[in-house]
């Protein structure tokens, strides 16, 4: 056969347009050919038009009490052993990475920092892009939105980096939203604010369908969408107050939809919401504690109890979800991370937390990856008129 | 194959006379003919009562062309046209190469769609020496420039 990537025709552009990102990524060193096609802006704006598969998750640990951030970040792919912690090198400095969106990561400069920054980057092309970050605050729950199908084209790529604020009244709190667009290369604040008297909590900014989501500490999720600048407060599935321990939840996407993972004494429970406005939800999977332990007596033993007892010794949980997509949920086990397929109850090691850097017992900031071939940054500026 | 293809009903139905660069005429119903955005213009441009020269296919590529677009005019069942469409685009890579190339030049979207597909797939999971081989490429980089591609995103793919 003739090589297809140089015929004079679009086929090479159908065929290659219908890989993956991952599979992409090998074939640019094929030929000059080939590379020149995988990285032309109209076959990517094509190509990106399809969904990704999960590819990864990345790890950055935590510290409890000292000021300074940890600064290694870990990459671990799904579908192979090997942990790589110096994914972020391409950037001006040390960051802890935030969220994670599309095949974008939104970052911000380590603590202590000279010069505070957020940065958009995408990995795989090592481009990025500088937003201003004022009044820097080390526990905000920065999220990023950004849709390939309706955000990128050969012109541009447009992507909002939104930061709830708190205000706090004596009685009440409330959120507003400060929202930073790619287009305008400001921030500016949302009209309106919304009462809220939880503190969002974990991997909050799930972005699903041009929606924001994040988990709080109370039996709700705060989503705002971007578009319209209209925040909407979601009730979970079943209250915290109805177990006997302390439940341990996260979200995340799969399908397009919102999932809410929660583990307490009853066992996992994974739903996913059927209505918005209703707060209706399913439940997908269930698994009590027992039948968890007896599919993987290796890596589970004595569950209820330490379910039940752990919290009460240390804060923090002996099983903890700490993120979910595409099935595929992340969930340490004592101070052993492991991927769970909920679907059908695979579980593996990943590794110890220690991994993640200096030994902590705060859980580590958990974002699921998947792959993007879009430009960012000096590749984009150049195509702006 | 089943024989039961020749049962479309009495209304005189009008034949287009397709003809292979290498001058073999094959007829084929026009329903089934105009699938082809191509053929469609020829015919539109006042080829249809003559013959429909395609000097760009030869005759054991149309021939098997003829063959899907009958089988797509046929009013077979979807699961029934999944199965047979897998079974046609099962070909050896010389083959499938002729085929794209000549429903590229005929514009037939679902055919072109579906051998893109067939292509797609063959190329999924397959190191960069083995695509050389299989489609018969010439490595053009140097090994340094090589080895810069394989680096820039190792940690992705590795």
């Amino acid at each position: 056969m003739a090589d297809v990537g140089c015929l004079n025709t679009d086929i090479p552009f159908d065929v290659l347009s219908r890989l993956q990102t991952k599979e992409l990524l090998g074939l640019k060193c094929v030929s000059k050919g080939w590379n020149h096609l995988i990285s032309d802006l109209s076959f990517i704006q094509a190509q990106s038009q399809k969904k990704e598969p999960l590819s990864g998750f990345f790890f950055h640990q935590r510290y409890r009490y000292c000021f300074d951030d940890v600064k290694t970040i870990t990459y671990v792919p799904v579908e192979r052993k090997g942990l790589q912690q110096d994914v972020f090198a391409f950037l001006p400095q040390d960051v802890v990475v935030l969220a994670s969106c599309n095949g974008l990561l939104c970052c911000r400069s380590c603590y202590p920092f000279e010069d505070p920054a957020i940065y958009v980057c995408n990995p795989l092309n090592s481009d990025w892009w500088k937003v201003d970050w004022k009044e820097p605050d080390k526990e905000s729950f920065i999220a990023l939105a950004f849709d390939p199908i309706q955000d990128f084209s050969v012109n541009s790529t447009n992507f909002k980096v939104v930061r709830p604020r708190r205000l706090e009244t004596e009685q009440e709190k409330a959120y507003s939203f400060e929202i930073y667009s790619s287009k305008t290369r400001n921030w500016k604040l949302s009209k309106e604010f919304w009462w809220c008297n939880n503190s969002l909590s974990k991997n909050g900014g799930v972005f699903i369908g041009g929606i924001l989501h994040w988990l709080t500490d109370g039996d709700q999720i705060l989503t705002f969408n971007v578009e319209n600048e209209i925040a909407l407060l979601i009730s979970t599935p079943l209250p915290a107050g109805e177990f006997k321990c302390t439940p341990q939840a996260c979200i995340g996407e799969s399908e397009g939809q919102l999932y809410y993972v929660l583990i307490s004494e009853e066992g996992l429970h994974v739903w996913f919401l059927e209505d918005y406005f209703d707060s209706t939800w399913s439940l997908k999977y269930s698994k009590t504690l027992t039948q968890m332990e007896k599919e993987h007596p290796g890596f589970m033993l004595n569950l209820y109890d330490r379910v039940m007892h752990w919290p009460k010794i240390d804060h923090s949980p002996w099983l903890d979800p700490l993120a979910f997509k595409d099935g595929v949920l992340v969930v340490r086990v004592s101070s052993t991370i492991y991927l769970y397929h909920v679907e059908t109850s695979k579980m593996e090691e990943v590794c110890e937390t220690s991994k993640f850097g200096p030994i902590s017992w705060v859980s580590p900031i958990v974002l699921p990856y998947t792959m993007s071939l879009v430009p960012l940054g000096r590749k984009l500026i150049i195509r702006s008129p | 194959m089943a024989s039961s293809e020749s049962t479309t009903t009495s209304t005189t139905t009008k034949v287009l006379r397709l003809k292979s660069s290498d001058n073999e005429i094959f007829g084929v119903e026009e329903k089934a003919a105009l699938q082809s955005e191509t053929i469609k213009s020829l015919a539109e441009d006042g080829y249809s009562e003559d013959v429909i020269p395609l000097f760009n296919v030869e005759k054991k590529t149309l021939a098997k062309i003829v063959e899907w677009l009958n089988k797509h005019a046929s009013g077979s069942s979807k699961e029934e046209l999944k199965r047979w469409d897998a079974d046609f685009v099962d070909v050896d890579k010389d083959v499938l190469y002729d085929l794209l190339l000549a429903s590229n030049y005929l514009n037939i979207e679902v055919l072109l769609h579906q051998l893109a597909q067939k292509v797609a797939d063959m190329i999924k999971g397959k190191k960069p020496e083995e695509i050389r081989q299989l489609f018969g490429i010439k490595n053009d980089f140097t090994p340094e420039e090589e080895a810069e591609i394989r680096r820039e995103n190792a940690w992705a793919f590795e």
